[in-house]
């Protein structure tokens, strides 16, 4: 199996308000292959998962050890990672991270930039997430479930390697979060690869493998599509 | 949640909005201020029934011997006084005699400094004081003007605080002569003080009646703006006629300045009304040796200065629009930018339980804060400034309760739509 | 897309320029007022019996700002000129001032009759011929509309009375060897405290102006911040993401620009001054983009550091 990314020793601390260090991950060890359709990454409130998510979408340089993505180590640097993040990855947040001055369109397009043919691509990516004919709209006309099909849409417009989803499901309802983990699977079946962040134990069930965050480390918890095992931490706030 | 958790990080948005508010009132303060003197500007020289055809009037006596020889005979004396006053008293509706005359008051013991002598500030040097062979005492030459009462009447001139010339008891036969003095000398002399003057080489006595307010002004040799702010205001009496007997030396002298005048006609008047009245009175006096001058660049001057005074308030005016335009959008902005950060807390705050009349206190406080800075600032500013006006300032403050009130009243009923609606995204 | 934000963008620029740009005219409107109630003369106007008594060589060398006034025919309306620097403009409602490089050109009242030559007008004193380059007066019926004001060094002369009319007053003028001086100004603004009111209007209208810019940057970059930071979360650079965001502003602050600088330069009319309305227009706009530049900065450089 060749590694599509992988974090060596991963050790990062952050400074409290009364001015101690708080540590975050000692040495963390994190490694997905290329044939990995989708990761959970569990923990509790604080445990770290949204820092690494971070970490992996290059919104975060301030950690000691090293990150290698498809057999190259990344630069710490804020630009050249943000060059990376436009062309591998996508993210898609619980909040959804919509711009409520736009319609569902232009939302889109903002991540097609120096695409071919960007409106074409939008059409495109809204009618894989089921939202055909709905461009037009105005995001703040949405319900919950449509917005977060809007950003999904923006995350996959340029075809990423990967999905990094932070909570995308948890301020949905459970239908609504069962229409959000199809479109997941489909998307997985046409090549995208997700590590997703989540508290939900459905979630954490229809993921390929399940990893904890859990003193500064992570766990392995189980690769296979079974029930969640019952040391799961159980939900809460982000 | 009480006023100072609804005010966490909104405090930059309440002092940015009372600095605003605090420069348009600070602006209006000003306008309000400046609009009453210059509606005092026009009034106090410039009333409607100013704008006249003005004459210069004059004697022809130029020759220095004949003028001596005539001044010397009572008979020609009575016939100068008398010329004066047919015009002064007997001329047609319309036509007004303004006698004016700017001869320097030699005053004994003036209390005041240098800027008040005749020739300070000109390239004539001030003299200083000096023994005045009349008085026999030390005097200083000061800048006066003596006048009648029509054209005191005319200029819009009067004492400060009601206290005026009583012109009935202008009496040069009398111990004193009442006199006014200019704005400058607020200080320097009070109501009731006494001046020894050389009046026309006759030792005078004078009473301080009052003070003429500031920037009192006439129109005098050629010059709309003659200020008297530094004069002494010496009247004339109503009549001389009858008077030089007594003393002919000085009145053969005062009988001839009363003479330096102007004739103002009022505009609807024909052309020869001046000459009839002049004519008129040559012929019931005896006397004829004067001439009249046209004088028409008061018209133009006094046109041109309401004009410009005029037009100073209007451009006033024209930026304070845009002045209060500015203020209120930015006031405006500030307000709901302040607001939608404090919705939030309000609405959880109401959904723990806190009572909506908890809520309207502490809202009330914050408006209540904001608009009490204001006051603050804006009488702390306007104290500082050069132009003291308290119905401005009372005007002012008003405004800003009147504002106040206005937020308070918005705030409220943004509270009640708070309180009843939750906004779709909100987590 | 909503045009609530940028509606407002637009209409707070175009407030503060504007109210730039007028605190601008009014400052040369009413200096030219003042000036025409005082007959040309400002308030530090001071009569000299001759300019000997003045350093001429140094007055060569470094002149001052302002202007020398002599009477020509004792009539008070006929006065030769010489102009210094760059001194507050002359009350005229047509054409140009005086510069301090003119001769043989004339300023005239709305009364003064002229003769017209291949297409253009002049005065003429004493058998020599002078280009009318303006009309004076804010207005045409105004009290200056009989007076002609000639600018020729010929007809100056150091001998003869002569109104000095410079920044400073008459003891900015060099070595000068009087000490008393007859002032001749300013008598106008006299009557309505406009000089108390006016520098309060001035400094008012401007601390508004700039601390409003200022403010509208910031509620301007308020306006990118959410679309900036969503641009950079898709993967653009730091910098490109705030020149996205600075360059339609910059455009926008420039097009508003010409606007209001040309309305002014209308409203000012034969008052105007290019350069300073220029600059009062202008320096709102350039804060209000300088401001919003800076908070869009901070929040893409210093808050994902």
């Amino acid at each position: 199996m060749t590694e599509l990314l992988g974090l060596q020793s991963l050790t990062k601390a952050v400074r409290e308000p009364n001015g101690t260090m708080r540590p975050i991950f000692d040495s963390l060890t994190f490694t997905m292959g290329s044939d990995e359709r989708s990761v959970a990454l569990l923990g509790r409130s604080g445990s770290g998962k949204t820092t690494l998510l971070r970490i992996i979408a290059g919104l975060d340089g301030r950690y000691d050890g090293q990150y290698v993505f498809q057999g190259t180590a990344l630069a710490k640097h804020l630009d050249p990672l943000a060059d990376h993040r436009r062309r591998h990855f996508g993210l898609v947040a619980q909040s959804y991270d919509l711009l409520d001055d736009f319609t569902v369109e232009r939302n889109v397009l903002f991540g097609a930039r120096g695409l071919e043919q960007p409106e074409r691509r939008t059409r495109e990516a809204l009618a894989l997430v089921g939202l055909e004919g709905m461009g037009k709209k105005p995001v703040t006309k949405l319900s919950g479930g449509e917005a977060q099909r809007v950003a999904i849409a923006r995350a996959i417009i340029r075809r990423p390697t990967l999905i990094l989803a932070d909570e995308p499901t948890g301020a949905l309802d459970e239908d609504t979060e069962g229409e959000i983990l199809d479109l997941f699977t489909r998307l997985q079946e046409s090549g995208t690869s997700f590590i997703i962040a989540t508290h939900s134990p459905r979630v954490a069930a229809a993921c390929h493998r399940r990893v904890m965050v859990a003193d500064r480390r992570l766990r392995e918890l189980g690769d296979d599509r079974g029930p969640v095992r019952a040391a799961l931490p159980i939900a809460g706030g982000g | 949640m009480n006023a100072s958790s609804l005010l966490r990080g909104t405090y930059g948005r309440l002092v940015a909005k009372v600095f605003v508010l605090a420069f348009l009132v600070t602006s209006l303060y000003n306008v309000f201020s400046f609009s009453r003197s210059t509606q005092d500007a026009v009034s106090q020289s410039f009333d409607d029934s100013a704008e006249v055809d003005m004459y210069g009037l004059t004697d022809r006596l130029t020759d220095p011997v004949l003028f001596e020889q005539y001044r010397k005979s009572l008979a020609n004396l009575e016939k100068v006084t008398t010329f004066h006053d047919s015009l002064e008293q007997g001329a047609p509706a319309g036509v007004r005699l303004l006698s004016a005359f700017n001869q320097a008051m030699p005053v004994a013991d003036f209390a005041g400094g240098q800027a008040f002598e005749h020739g300070y500030g000109t390239q004539e040097t001030a003299q200083g004081p000096y023994e005045d062979p009349v008085l026999g005492k030390q005097v200083v030459n000061v800048k006066s003007v003596q006048l009648s009462e029509s054209t005191f009447d005319f200029y819009n001139l009067a004492g400060q605080n009601d206290i005026d010339l009583d012109w009935g008891a202008v009496d040069y036969d009398s111990e004193t002569i009442p006199v006014l003095l200019g704005a400058d000398y607020d200080g320097v002399y009070a109501v009731g003080d006494r001046l020894t003057a050389n009046y026309y080489f006759k030792p005078t006595r004078m009473r301080v009646a009052g003070f003429l307010p500031p920037n009192a002004s006439m129109f005098y040799q050629g010059d709309i703006n003659h200020f008297l702010d530094d004069h002494l205001v010496v009247p004339y009496p109503r009549s001389i006629t009858g008077a030089a007997e007594a003393d002919p030396g000085f009145y053969g002298i005062l009988a001839f300045a009363m003479l330096n005048a102007n004739i103002a006609v009022d505009r609807g008047q024909p052309d020869t009304v001046v000459f009839r009245t002049l004519q008129s009175a040559a012929t019931s006096s005896g006397f004829d040796q004067y001439a009249l001058l046209s004088v028409p660049s008061y018209l133009t001057q006094f046109a041109s200065v309401r004009a410009l005074v005029h037009d100073n308030f209007a451009l006033v005016l024209t930026v304070e629009c845009l002045v209060v335009a500015a203020s209120l959008v930015m006031s405006g902005i500030l307000t709901n930018s302040a607001t939608r950060r404090r919705e939030r807390r309000i609405r959880i705050a109401w959904e723990l339980g806190q009572s909506r009349s908890d809520l309207g206190r502490a809202v009330l406080t914050i408006v209540a804060i904001e608009y009490a800075s204001l006051a603050v600032v804006f009488l702390a500013v306007t104290h500082l400034l050069p132009n003291q006006d308290s119905s401005a300032r009372t005007f002012c403050l008003t405004l800003i309760a009147l504002l106040g009130a206005a937020d308070l009243l918005r705030c409220r009923t943004q509270l009640r739509h708070t309180i009843r609606h939750r906004p779709r995204n909100e987590p | 897309m909503n045009r609530r934000k940028p509606l407002l963008s637009v209409t707070l620029l175009v407030l503060f320029s504007a109210l730039g740009a007028e605190i601008g005219v009014y400052a040369d409107v009413r200096s030219a007022v003042a000036l025409e109630g005082g007959n040309l003369y400002s308030a530090t106007a001071v009569r000299l019996d001759s300019l000997d008594v003045v350093d001429q060589a140094e007055l060569e060398r470094t002149p001052p700002t302002g202007r020398l006034f002599q009477e020509l025919d004792g009539s008070g309306h006929l006065r030769v000129v010489r102009t210094l620097g760059r001194p507050e403009p002359l009350p005229i409602h047509e054409g140009r001032q005086f510069r301090a490089t003119d001769e043989r050109v004339a300023l005239v009242g709305h009364q003064v009759a002229t003769r017209s030559n291949n297409g253009r007008r002049y005065v003429d004193y004493e058998g020599q011929a002078f280009l009318v380059i303006g009309r004076l007066g804010v207005r045409a019926d105004s009290g200056l509309a009989h007076d002609v004001l000639l600018q020729d060094r010929d007809l100056a002369g150091v001998d003869g009375p002569v109104i000095v009319d410079i920044e400073g007053g008459a003891q900015a003028l060099p070595n000068m060897r009087v000490r008393a001086t007859e002032p001749v100004g300013g008598r106008t603004d006299q009557r309505t405290n406009i000089d108390y009111v006016s520098p309060i209007v001035i400094l008012c209208g401007w601390g508004l102006t700039l601390f409003g810019a200022g403010a509208s940057g910031l509620l301007i970059a308020g306006f990118r911040r959410p679309v900036a930071a969503v641009q950079y979360r898709l993967g653009s650079r730091r910098l490109r993401v705030l020149m996205l965001s600075v360059l339609p502003l910059a455009s926008l602050a420039g097009a508003v620009f010409v606007t209001v600088w040309g309305l002014a330069l209308a409203s000012a009319g034969a008052l105007r001054s290019a350069t300073e309305l220029a600059a009062a227009a202008g320096a709102p706009l350039v804060l209000s983009t300088v401001v919003s530049a800076g908070a869009l900065a901070t929040s893409l450089w210093v808050r994902n550091r």
